[in-house]
């Protein structure tokens, strides 16, 4: 029998089932001694009834009723976006004919100088708007577009005020939704959950980058969104702000974050759709150690981790002067510590790593620090 | 494992603008890996089927922000697991807890192939859970122990050892005999 241990047969054996590389022959010794090994031999008999046995069959209709919340969901994200645009459309109607006016405009306008105050309020009003030039007739057509969205956001937020407890703040309204919603409509289609967000995630996400992740930063931590979270939001404890627009393409505002048991998740308030979508933070092993992806603000979805402020960028791709490579091997990116420091205080990847790799192909040069 | 990626790679492309086809298509491939995850995770049934419906929701929200360089299996895995944990955290199901010492099976027990298949399943739903969710990540989504380590936050190395323990308790609760069929 060759001169290999059980445990290290066994060992190799189970590396090469998952297709890790191995030296071959070392693999023909292992196997070699568990052709003649009894215990080995029971050891990959098992490994071989685990790789061929059936997976447990679902329902047969599983998939039938998995599509179905599917194409409720498509439907309601398709009605949403008819909304928008025909909201769209109709401004953009309000400025065309707005522009209209202006373009006849010219060959009166040398007759309304002293015409205003001599007709009713509506016609003086029609021949000011003549009289102005094009530019000048855009803007105010943009401006009162701003104003009637002013007009109706104030009264959407009037109608909100007077049916939200007014001891709540905006963060802990949202998460009493989400706990209502929860404890009404456990059984309720997943269609109906935060269609609005996850629209405005996909059109953030597609006008800014196609493969960044929806993510944010809390007290300087980098946390990916997972989804909207149903958790129960009693025993979740404030852990900072987080300065972000969401996915909805608005001016980023300050965001209570929260978290609960597990300390990789955090969960914000989504005020809008009131709702918490709960956040995974972004981890990395290395020499037995976890290292948490830390960034400058990300103050909107679709935005890559960069370098936190206190970490200058280094100016040469081989990472210096900041950095120095601390190890590197075939099978991960090179890891980079600061040049003047240890990995104790954090470790550096470089810009575009594997799409597998935890920074997930970041273009950008990458912090991490020891997780707490 | 299936290796599925070329397909998945030109089916999630499809769905991703908007063929619903082709995400059926996805769903009904990947399905029964999603499943028998979570049904080894809660060993209930109806908490699996849950769970299902739930990873397919969100993997069909988050279509426009998957990178396609990325693997599905890897993504899946991860959704999966979150799914099964968010489950659980939230109070609504219970992780399954078995006594690894109800789960080894006595001779004349894996007589057929069912009788394996669910001594099997037992087997596997009490492995400890650190090692049954890299033996899933592994084993069941066909993960590498690298991508499998950046999913679970631990060393590759942490998860080629507890894929490998996994094995070894599958092979003490099964009871296969030396030489048998």
């Amino acid at each position: 029998m060759p001169d290999i241990d059980c445990l290290t047969a066994q060992g190799l054996i189970s590396d090469a089932v998952d297709r890790a590389p191995i030296d071959a022959a070392t693999l023909a010794e292992a196997k070699a001694h568990c052709l003649h090994c009894p215990t080995c031999s029971v050891y990959v008999r098992t490994l071989l009834l685990v790789k061929n046995s059936p997976l447990p069959q679902p329902p047969p209709d599983l998939a039938d009723r998995v599509m179905s919340a599917v194409r409720a969901e498509a439907r309601q994200v398709e009605e949403q976006a008819a909304l928008a645009a025909h909201a769209t459309a109709a401004q953009l109607e309000v400025a065309a004919v707005a522009e209209a006016a202006c373009v006849d405009a010219p060959a009166e306008s040398g007759k309304n100088s002293d015409a205003i105050g001599s007709g009713s309020a509506a016609s003086a009003l029609r021949r000011w708007a003549r009289s102005l030039s094009r530019q000048e007739m855009l803007t105010w057509s943009a401006a009162a577009v701003i104003f009637v969205a002013a007009i109706g956001l104030t009264a959407i937020a009037g109608v909100r005020v007077l049916t939200t407890d007014p001891t709540l703040t905006a963060g802990e309204s949202a998460m009493t939704a989400a706990r209502d919603t929860d404890s009404k409509s456990q059984q309720s289609a997943p269609a109906a959950e935060s269609a609005d967000t996850m629209a405005g995630i996909a059109a953030t996400s597609a006008a800014t980058s196609e493969v960044a992740p929806a993510a944010v930063t809390v007290n300087g931590v980098v946390y990916i969104l997972s989804g909207p979270s149903s958790i129960a939001t009693d025993g979740l404890q404030p852990v900072g702000p987080s300065m972000t627009a969401l996915g909805t393409g608005a001016t980023p505002t300050s965001h209570a974050a929260y978290s609960g048991s597990d300390p990789d998740r955090v969960y914000l308030a989504d005020e809008a759709n009131r709702q918490l979508l709960a956040f995974d933070r972004v981890v990395r092993a290395y020499e037995d150690k976890r290292y948490q992806l830390t960034s400058a603000e990300m103050s909107a979805f679709g935005q890559w981790a960069t370098l936190p402020a206190q970490v200058p960028a280094p100016t040469a791709d081989d990472g210096s002067p900041t950095f120095v490579v601390d190890a590197s091997d075939a099978s991960r990116p090179p890891v980079y510590r600061l040049a003047s420091g240890s990995t104790a205080d954090g470790i550096a990847i470089g810009p575009g790593s594997d799409p597998a790799d935890p920074a997930g192909g970041n273009p950008n040069w990458t912090w991490w620090t020891p997780t707490p | 494992m299936t290796d599925r990626t070329a397909d998945d790679t030109a089916l999630l492309r499809a769905a991703r603008t908007g063929d619903l086809d082709a995400f059926e298509a996805i769903v009904r491939a990947h399905t029964p890996v999603v499943y028998a995850h979570a049904l080894r995770f809660f060993g209930d049934t109806h908490a699996a089927e849950d769970v299902v419906q739930e990873v397919w929701i969100k993997v069909f929200r988050s279509l426009s922000t998957f990178d396609e360089r990325a693997r599905l299996s890897t993504w899946l895995y991860r959704v999966t697991r979150n799914a099964c944990l968010d489950a659980v955290r939230a109070g609504k199901r219970r992780p399954v807890t078995l006594d690894p010492l109800d789960t080894v099976a006595a001779p004349g027990d894996l007589a057929d192939e069912v009788a394996l298949s669910a001594s099997l399943e037992r087997a596997i739903a009490a492995l400890p859970p650190e090692d049954r969710e890299a033996f899933s990540a592994v084993a069941l989504f066909g993960l590498t122990y690298v991508e499998a380590a950046a999913t679970l936050g631990v060393p590759a190395g942490t998860v080629k050892s507890r894929v490998f323990r996994a094995r070894r308790s599958l092979t003490h609760s099964l009871g296969l005999k030396s030489g048998g069929a």
